[in-house]
């Protein structure tokens, strides 16, 4: 069961080789249980995404950090002034 | 547009404007990836800052085997890490966080109990399973990048994401507001057939 699983995610996130894809997309529509292990899946994915924790970071933050980021790296010395080998 | 080594090139010859654009091509990713562990904006600006910091010091380290963006996300990761447990937090709390989740969506209660018990399944993953599963669910990253990051084979960073969703449903099958949702979608298996073939293709 573990591995049917395994290829069902496969399955969903584009993974299969394309010589077996067309053989389970004949078994998805021709299998009620494999429709419903699928579908189990798609759902969780769905609902993972949904947890995702954003945030509201505003073009004035974005813009900051960005300069703050170019003004610390004034300060530095490139990696190749430093005479290392690349 | 030019290609991240392109701009790389130019910087280790002393552009540093090509430098400016890697940081605004990439900031708001690392930013996410920063957030999502420190919990706290200000947090995450020092560690993607830092980060860009140590990528610029360090670009002559970067050979290009991997990719620029997963060279910068395995920074950040590891920036982000060393500065939670430098900071010693054991829980974060909500005050003062600046969080905009769907903060315009009705939540009903059954609703938010299933999120909330997915959040905390998702914590109690393996961390490398938590990894390849929130890299690529939240962050949409290819296996390869995924497994770039992870300095992983393909196949590992693969089945660590399996592993990650056969242990979530396994666990969420215990909870029954998540079998009322998932008992409840009356769209036709044949539209998620279809998205799953279009992903697929």
């Amino acid at each position: 069961m573990k591995d049917l699983e395994a290829w069902w995610i496969d399955f969903m996130e584009g993974e299969i080789d394309p010589k077996i894809r067309k053989d389970m997309q004949t078994l998805l529509k021709n299998s009620r249980a494999d429709q419903f292990l699928l579908k189990e899946y798609l759902w969780l994915r769905e609902w993972i995404k949904a947890t995702d924790q954003r945030t509201e970071w505003s073009v004035d933050r974005q813009k900051s950090l960005h300069d703050r980021i170019m003004t610390g790296v004034e300060k530095k010395v490139p990696a190749t002034n430093k005479g290392l080998t690349v | 547009m030019k290609a991240d080594l392109e701009l790389i090139e130019e910087v280790k010859h002393g552009n540093k404007p090509a430098f400016s654009e890697l940081v605004m091509r990439y900031q708001k990713k690392m930013m996410r990836i920063a957030f999502r562990l420190t919990r706290d904006l200000n947090e995450a600006e020092d560690v993607v800052q830092d980060s860009f910091i140590k990528a610029y010091q360090k670009l002559d380290t970067f050979e290009g085997r991997a990719s620029f963006k997963s060279w910068l996300y395995q920074i950040t990761l590891n920036t982000a890490k060393n500065k939670i447990r430098s900071t010693s937090r054991i829980s974060v709390g909500t005050d003062g966080m600046s969080i905009g989740v769907n903060e315009t969506m009705n939540f009903d209660l059954a609703e938010k109990d299933v999120r909330e018990s997915l959040k905390g399944e998702i914590e109690k993953l393996p961390q490398r399973q938590r990894l390849a599963l929130t890299l690529r669910v939240f962050d949409d990253l290819s296996f390869r990048e995924i497994a770039e990051i992870m300095e992983c084979p393909y196949d590992t960073a693969k089945a660590n994401y399996r592993h990650a969703l056969m242990k979530l449903k396994s666990k969420m099958k215990g909870n029954s507001n998540y079998k009322f949702w998932l008992e409840r979608d009356e769209r036709s298996f044949s539209e998620r057939a279809t998205w799953a073939t279009e992903v697929d293709g």
